[in-house]
């Protein structure tokens, strides 16, 4: 939700080490994020918080899960890969490697795709070398909306 | 950069202080000098409203350690202190604080244990928030500026609160691990 990006942000994680100069710390032993209704469950991440007060993650993990409701509705975002990127400011989420995302019951996979949390935004980018065993492309299924019963009817 | 020649004199002079100020005592008062029997546990030198404090080359404190009292125990060379609070100024470094309701130095001189009810505070610095910290027990390496603990811990530094169950600290880095069930907070920005 539009919301979340000022929530605070809480972390848990089986061990971290923080270099309180830089503001940059390691998780390890398994991560999971929580900000509002935005969640990320990862193997390791790195969180470095900037001057402004705003926090970058980058997450991999076998696979980076990803959820967020959406605004308005009982519908959520569901999204994996290999690795993911997450800034607090703008609200991009950088999904990379094995990248999908399935929102409402419309579904999306390619190499690379980009969602904005704030905008509910998303766009793909295939790879034809990135990722064995498919072409590479862009697969987007989009799902038709059920017709209200009235006009169901021949 | 390791503390100056001075800095890590300390510890050494504290211990060398406190294992002869009783054979000190004895020379000034005159008193008979109680060698305590063999085996025995009990304090050779007790001190109320104890002060250390270790100075640089140009004459500012670096340390000081303060305490409502202090018992030197001669068997294994140890001594323990009440409502013990030590500081620690080395240039160049925010100001490290720490208290706790209890603190103990062993024979080599160079660790402070503190327990019950343990604050370490850092002051704030260029880039570096200040931090407080409470936990239940931890160690000090006076020198080097290394405290750890195993001990579940608190931390809050800037808007942001950590817990862990044991961590490492680095205070002339500013570098701190958390050991285990960790979890972190941060505040959300100001927009």
């Amino acid at each position: 939700e539009k919301a979340d990006s000022g929530k605070p942000i809480n972390v848990d994680a089986g061990r971290v080490s923080q270099d309180q100069k830089t503001g940059r710390s390691v998780l390890e032993g398994g991560v999971r994020l929580v900000q509002g209704t935005l969640s990320l469950d990862a193997d390791q991440a790195v969180i470095t918080e900037q001057a402004d007060g705003e926090q970058t993650v980058q997450a991999s993990g076998r696979p980076v899960k990803f959820k967020q409701k959406m605004e308005g509705q009982e519908v959520w975002l569901d999204a994996r890969s290999d690795k993911l990127d997450y800034d607090s400011k703008t609200g991009d989420v950088k999904l990379t490697g094995n990248a999908w995302l399935k929102r409402g019951q419309d579904e999306l996979s390619g190499s690379h795709i980009v969602y904005n949390s704030v905008t509910e935004i998303f766009r793909a980018e295939g790879n034809a070398s990135a990722t064995p065993g498919t072409d590479g492309r862009v697969k987007l299924v989009i799902q038709p909306k059920k017709k209200p019963e009235s006009q169901a009817k021949p | 950069m390791l503390p100056d020649r001075a800095a890590r004199a300390f510890p050494l002079l504290l211990l060398g202080l406190l294992a002869g100020m009783a054979l000190l005592l004895d020379r000034a008062t005159n008193l008979p000098y109680f060698s305590p029997p063999a085996g025995s546990r009990d304090p050779d030198l007790t001190i109320n409203r104890f002060v250390a404090t270790g100075y640089g080359p140009d004459g500012k404190p670096l340390y000081q350690l303060t305490a409502s009292g202090m018992r030197h125990y001669p068997h294994d060379d140890h001594s323990e202190f009440a409502d013990a609070l030590l500081v620690r100024t080395l240039p160049g470094e925010p100001t490290l604080t720490i208290n706790a309701e209890k603190a103990r130095i062993t024979e080599g001189g160079d660790r402070v244990f503190f327990e019950q009810d343990v604050r370490m505070h850092r002051t704030a610095a260029a880039g570096v928030d200040a931090m407080t910290l409470k936990s239940s027990r931890l160690q000090l390496d006076i020198t080097r500026g290394l405290a750890s603990s195993d001990a579940p811990a608190d931390m809050v530094s800037g808007g942001n609160r950590m817990r862990s169950t044991g961590f490492d600290y680095d205070h002339p880095n500013t570098r701190l691990n958390l050991r285990s069930n960790v979890s972190l907070y941060y505040a959300p920005p100001q927009r």
